[in-house]
């Protein structure tokens, strides 16, 4: 036995009204036989049958409505007895909107036209059935107080749709992509970064495909600061109870935070890249004629100093040889776009690096006095974190206190380093004369992890090129 | 407070002004003797007359042109358009008349006017009946654009849009109608121009406006069990876009998801994420994520409708893929 339910015809539909039942009651009914006309909201629309059999009961009667899910007929299977129609449609909403005097009216009479003149009657009808539709409706149970769907919906899955897949690839494609190339750092990570002080060449990225983010740099910052805490204080108590030195043998120089960051970090280089060193001797003399020349011509303010030209000349030699302007990164080399030279400034108590940025694009007027203000911060303390922050290669240049040569430990990210030592003059031989000429030995130290010796050779003979016909510095 | 539906809330709020300003006047299809297809407008008829509630012809071109009429001779129209979908026919009427003539008449005359249409998908309704437009409004300078999530909401910017003296586009969801809060009693009134928050968070924010609300919602008690903590944002106010409360929740959690029941592809998430990159670049941990309906003319067939449009689920793996966490 199969109930006829009102169905639903139309979203907005709430109730239907039964136009003209096609089958009379004990008729026999085919599967897929038109059956029932209805009125929606929308339209008239013919009603198949969905089970053959007899029709057993015709519950709603012709010109009366009933609301969605309502009986609105039985089908017995074939030679079945007719059940009891109250009895099937005992658990579903009488169609309230129904006159009662209607009901009563024998199945098959003409159907009763609205009084579709008359808004007042209209209205109340239309009531009615809204009554009908809301009291259904407060009987749902609503899910997490959210839509009602008929028949389940989006909300219903707990499997990502199609809704969300473009934005899931766009998030998870980092993840696929390992070009190597660039450090993927989030924007808020790498501020953070900047503000801290926070070498992003250390930190490891735990996002999609390795990028850093906010929390990795929070995690280094503590980190960093525990062992700095820790690094001055820590072997300082047990050195003093091993040792039982006494007391005027030696003076127990506690370091500065600073201090200690430098032996750690000074440390940390020297013993974890592999050092080789590369030597050679440049020609000044025009150099220092050109220095001569620019500083005659500018005021006092705007002087160049030979380690300005220097900054110069490597700058533009780096842009050359992007393998030397290039990291260590955990079993990988990264090469940096931007070229940013650090200059090892000495002081009593510390030895700090100011850098640079973007060296190779600047003038020599810029470079001079951009340098000379960094330094000047610097020797002053008043040079902001980010002043020490994102160099690519460094130069360390003790000329001015008369040595002839040294080498440098690299600072940490670079792979090289550049020592710089006097202006010698010496007898050199030129065209088979002994003359007097200007000498400077400079000395490349070199994270071979990164590159080699040829590739050293050949940037340092590109840098002495440019020393040697400075012209190519002041363009 | 008394529980309302939307609609219910909606229908109070449209009784109160039209009690309070005798030049309120609502016009739509069905929306008097049948009240309204989704009853917004039940009874309305018969408390203030055929006057006042105009049962029209199917023809919202004229719906539209008639109401803009009307608000520029000192009526204060609400036209209701049974769904957004059918809107597409008074789009010249909405865009070059509505939204210009303020402009055009040097502020000569004013355009005091409210159309209400609910859009939204998830009904087996087909690809033509299953649209959400609002972004095509939002793109248009001298509109309006509203669409609120709340019954509360629902009410107090109603109020609002009819009092407003420029053309409203006040968008609500058939999804939604049947959706119960708490409404405040009398007057009532929300700006059309502040966002809001409707659910502290620490780790994730998610941005939705409408039905997507009560999703993002969902999705955010769903977070809450595994540990996250969602900030819901709800973008009511879509035109003037109040990006404050979205700028400022990204500030603090430096993730953020846009949830829409429209295409992603020009859609709402796409501007937010814009004014994201701008105003609050240097704050962002991961690319803005958004959430909207496939790009595909909506699926009549149910199985496909289902994954088509963004549900609770959408919200909750996209949250945890940003953070990393699956």
């Amino acid at each position: 036995m199969a109930n006829v339910q009102m169905p639903r015809l139309s979203d907005s539909m709430e109730t239907g009204k039964i136009l003209r039942w096609l089958k009379k009651e004990g008729e026999e009914v085919k599967k897929g036989e038109p059956l029932v006309e209805i009125e929606s909201d929308k339209a008239n629309i013919e009603v198949e049958a969905y089970a053959s059999g007899k029709l057993s009961k015709i519950v709603v009667p012709e010109g009366e409505s009933a609301p969605i899910g309502a009986v609105i007929a039985e089908i017995g299977g074939a030679g079945e007895a007719a059940p009891k129609a109250e009895k099937a449609a005992a658990p579903q909403e009488q169609p309230e909107a129904a006159e009662p005097e209607q009901k009563a009216k024998p199945a098959g009479a003409a159907p009763t036209k609205p009084q579709a003149t008359n808004a007042q009657a209209h209205v109340e009808q239309a009531e009615k059935a809204m009554a009908t539709a809301a009291k259904k409706q407060d009987a749902a149970p609503e899910p997490g107080g959210g839509e009602q769907y008929p028949q389940g919906g989006p909300d219903d899955r707990t499997e990502v749709g199609a809704a969300a897949q473009a934005a899931l690839s766009a998030i998870r494609r980092p993840a696929e992509q390992q070009d190597g190339e660039r450090q993927r750092v989030s924007p808020v990570a790498r501020r953070l970064a900047e503000e801290q002080g926070v070498d992003l060449s250390r930190v490891t990225g735990s996002g999609p495909g390795g990028r850093i983010t906010k929390e990795d740099v929070e995690t280094a910052v503590q980190q960093g600061a525990q062992r700095s805490k820790a690094a001055p204080s820590a072997p300082a108590p047990a050195e003093r109870q091993t040792v039982a030195r006494p007391k005027d043998e030696v003076e127990v120089v506690e370091l500065s935070k600073m201090q200690a960051t430098i032996a750690m970090r000074l440390a940390q280089s020297m013993f974890s890249a592999p050092h080789f060193y590369v030597t050679s001797e440049i020609a000044m003399d025009d150099a220092v004629r050109l220095r001569q020349m620019f500083n005659e011509a500018v005021s006092k303010d705007e002087a160049i100093s030979i380690n300005d030209l220097v900054i110069k000349a490597v700058a533009l030699a780096l842009t050359k040889f992007p393998e030397v302007n290039a990291s260590w990164a955990d079993g990988r080399i990264e090469r940096k776009r931007d070229i940013n030279v650090g200059i090892a400034v000495g002081l009593p108590d510390r030895l700090i690096v100011p850098v640079l940025r973007n060296a190779d694009q600047k003038s020599l007027k810029d470079i001079a006095h951009e340098s000379r203000q960094l330094i000047e911060r610097s020797r002053t303390n008043r040079a902001a974190a980010q002043d020490y922050v994102g160099n690519t290669f460094s130069i360390s240049n003790l000329g001015m206190y008369d040595v002839d040569q040294f080498t440098a430990i690299i600072n940490p990210p670079d792979s090289g380093i550049l020592a710089v030592g006097s202006i010698e003059d010496k007898a050199v031989v030129k065209d088979g004369q002994v003359v007097p000429g200007k000498r400077m030995r400079v000395t490349l130290s070199v994270d071979h992890r990164v590159f080699y010796g040829v590739t050293a050779a050949q940037f340092l003979q590109e840098v002495k090129r440019l020393l040697q016909s400075p012209m190519a510095l002041v363009l | 407070m008394p529980v309302l539906t939307m609609r219910d809330a909606l229908n109070q709020a449209l009784r109160e002004e039209m009690k309070r300003d005798e030049s309120v006047f609502l016009l739509g299809e069905d929306i008097g003797l049948y009240d309204g297809s989704f009853k917004v407008t039940r009874g309305l008829m018969k408390e203030f007359g055929e006057k006042r509630v105009l049962d029209t012809p199917i023809a919202e071109e004229i719906i539209v042109g008639a109401a803009i009429g009307a608000a520029m001779s000192g009526l204060r129209p609400v036209a209701e358009m049974m769904t957004v979908n059918f809107i597409m026919v008074a789009m010249d009427q909405v865009v070059n008349a509505a939204a210009h003539i303020r402009y055009m008449f040097g502020g000569g005359t004013k355009v005091p006017l409210v159309i209400r249409t609910p859009g939204g998908g998830g009904h087996q309704l087909g690809a033509q009946h299953s649209h959400s437009h609002e972004n095509w409004f939002a793109h248009v300078p001298g509109l309006k654009v509203v669409a609120p999530g709340t019954p509360a909401d629902a009410k107090g910017m109603l109020k609002s849009a009819i009092r407003d003296d420029n053309p409203v586009m006040f968008i609500e969801n058939e999804g939604t109608y049947a959706v119960k809060g708490e409404v405040p009693d009398g007057e009532h009134l929300v700006p059309l121009d502040k966002n809001d928050v409707k659910r502290q968070g620490d780790d994730i924010t998610i941005c939705a406006h409408s039905r997507m609300l009560i999703v993002a919602m969902d999705a955010a008690t769903e977070l809450e069990k595994e540990g996250i903590s969602a900030e819901v944002v709800d973008m009511r106010a879509l035109r003037p876009l109040d990006m404050m409360p979205v700028i400022e929740s990204v500030k603090k959690t430096s993730r953020l998801i846009t949830v829409e029941e429209g295409w992603r592809s020009y859609g709402v998430g796409a501007e937010i994420a814009s004014r994201v990159y701008e105003e609050a670049f240097d704050y962002l941990d991961a690319p803005v994520a958004r959430i909207g309906a496939a790009e595909v003319p909506a699926p009549y067939n149910k199985r496909l409708e289902k994954i088509a449009f963004p549900g609770k689920a959408d919200v909750v793996v996209t949250a945890k893929a940003l953070l990393g966490k699956n």
